[in-house]
This record gives structure tokens, sequence and C-alpha cells, in this order.
């Protein structure tokens, strides 16, 4: 699951930013890749339709970094399973 | 009649400009001047809007603006194809129309272009310079040209709530709002009034 949460996160910042780089947990969305509040909605659409799941607005609207992000989207995916079972 | 409302809401919008940013107390008049001299036009307005764009189309009766609506200025409303006129030799009285109809609680951007037809759901923000076109669902952020739904408006007003450059400043005194931006960016204007 946390490869999954990954490996959306990093397909989608990857279409973002045109760049396939190695992504650090510690990387930042806004400061590092350049992501503002606008593309940051879009990054969210982008993983949310790679993996089939809602992400909760209030669970990622404050991350700052690319680990809180995957962090913030595995939570989801764990719920949304969770949900279908 | 037509022209003496344009000169009249143009005052107002003149106006509005300082007061309303600053959300002001007399904002709460003006907008409603606004609404008014828009529904005499025949454009069906909500409670609550505040609009800051005069460019309702030559058929302001095909547009509806829900409650608690948005409009920033150069905002656009189009009811009517133009490209008619390149069919008027072999159809002379042609036109191509098509209404407009916006949800409650929208947001539409500077300089936005709404064309015929266009429906946004409730709670959509149009980003400044977007072309819509069709039908837009519920919660929808719309930037680009074409207009394309980038994402939720949901999260977008979290993300932006949620960031370093959200600042409580709505509604206080020019004096003490300027002050408390210029802290904020630490930038250091020029003295009030030069």
């Amino acid at each position: 699951m946390e490869n999954d949460a990954m490996n959306a996160v990093h397909a989608a910042v990857a279409t973002m930013t045109g760049s396939a780089r190695e992504l650090a947990p510690s990387l930042r969305l806004k400061e590092d890749l350049g992501i503002d509040s606008l593309e940051f909605v879009e990054l969210i659409q982008l993983i949310e339709q790679k993996l089939s799941i809602q992400v909760n607005d209030d669970a990622v609207a404050s991350v700052r970094d690319v680990g809180s992000l995957v962090g913030a989207v595995e939570t989801s995916l764990r719920e949304a399973r969770a949900a279908a079972r | 009649m037509r022209s003496g409302i344009r000169r009249a809401l143009s005052r107002v919008l003149r106006g509005l400009g300082g007061r309303a940013a600053n959300g002001d107390r007399g904002h709460v008049t003006d907008d409603a001047k606004t609404a008014d001299l828009l529904r005499a036009r025949g454009v069906r307005v909500g409670e609550g809007c505040r609009i800051y764009s005069l460019e309702f189309s030559t058929e302001p009766y095909l547009i509806s603006l829900g409650d608690r609506v948005g409009v920033a200025s150069g905002v656009k409303f189009v009811t009517h194809d133009g490209a008619a006129h390149l069919l008027r030799r072999e159809r002379p009285a042609v036109q191509f129309l098509g209404p407009i109809a916006v949800g409650d609680d929208c947001f539409i951007g500077e300089n936005a272009i709404l064309l015929p037809g266009t429906r946004l759901g409730d709670g959509c923000i149009v980003g400044a310079g977007a072309v819509v076109r069709g039908e837009i669902p519920a919660n929808s952020v719309v930037a680009g040209n074409p207009g394309r739904v980038v994402g939720r408006a949901s999260l977008l007003l979290r993300r932006l709530a949620s960031g370093d450059n959200a600042l409580d400043t709505f509604g206080l005194p020019e004096v003490e709002r300027r002050a408390a931006i210029e802290r904020h960016f630490a930038v250091k204007g020029q003295p009030h009034g030069k």
C-alpha cells in the first residue's frame, strides 16, 4: 500500500513538473518543486484518478512536503480499501 | 435609459474598488445597488452577490447568478456567438444564442470569459483568465483556455486558508490593514496618499 501511494504521488509530481526526478520525503512542494495552490489541487486530482479514491480535503490541505503527502494519501487509500470490504 | 444605467453602475463600481476590497461597511449597500442595476437589465441575481463587472452581454436576461456569487473585474458573460455574422448573407437574421447559469457560492476570477451555454454548479471557482464553456460540476476549480476542471474548489480553499499568506485583514480600517500587510510581506510602501 505504501508503494501504491508513493508511486501515485511520484507519477503525479512527474506529470505536474515535467521531470521524473527522485523525490526525497523532505522535498517541499512549493519551495522545492514549485507547486503552488492551484497546481496542488490538480496534483491531488491526478493522484485520485490514479488510485480511484477521493482524498480527504482536511487531511491533505496543509501538507507541505512529499513525505507528508505520501502519508496522507496512504491513509486515504487504507480508509477507501477498508470501506470497500 | 441604457446609457444612464451604465453611467450609474460605473460610478458604483468605481466607488467599490477601494472600499469593497477592504470590506468597509459601505460595501453591503454598494453590492445591493449593483445587484439592483443588473436586475433592472434582466439579469437574475441571487442574494449576497459581489459583482465587479458590467459585461453581461447583449442578452443579460439569459444570465442567472445564484446566491453569494462573486464576480471579479473584467469578467465577461457572452450569450451569443458573433460568428453568426459570417452567415448573414444567406440567413440575414440568424443568431447563435445560449443562456449562462451560475450556481450558489461561486467565484469567477478576473478577466474570465463564460461562453454561451455555460452552467456552473454550486461552489465552483473559475480561475483568472479562464475561458469556460459547457457544464461544470459543483465544487470544481476551472482554469485555463479552454477551461478544464483541475480539482475541487473545497480543497483549493482549504489549501489557501492554510497558507502563510492567508491574513485576517478583511474589514480592518485601511491604515491598519495596510500596516499589517506590509509587516507580513516586509515591504515598506510609500506613505499613504503619495
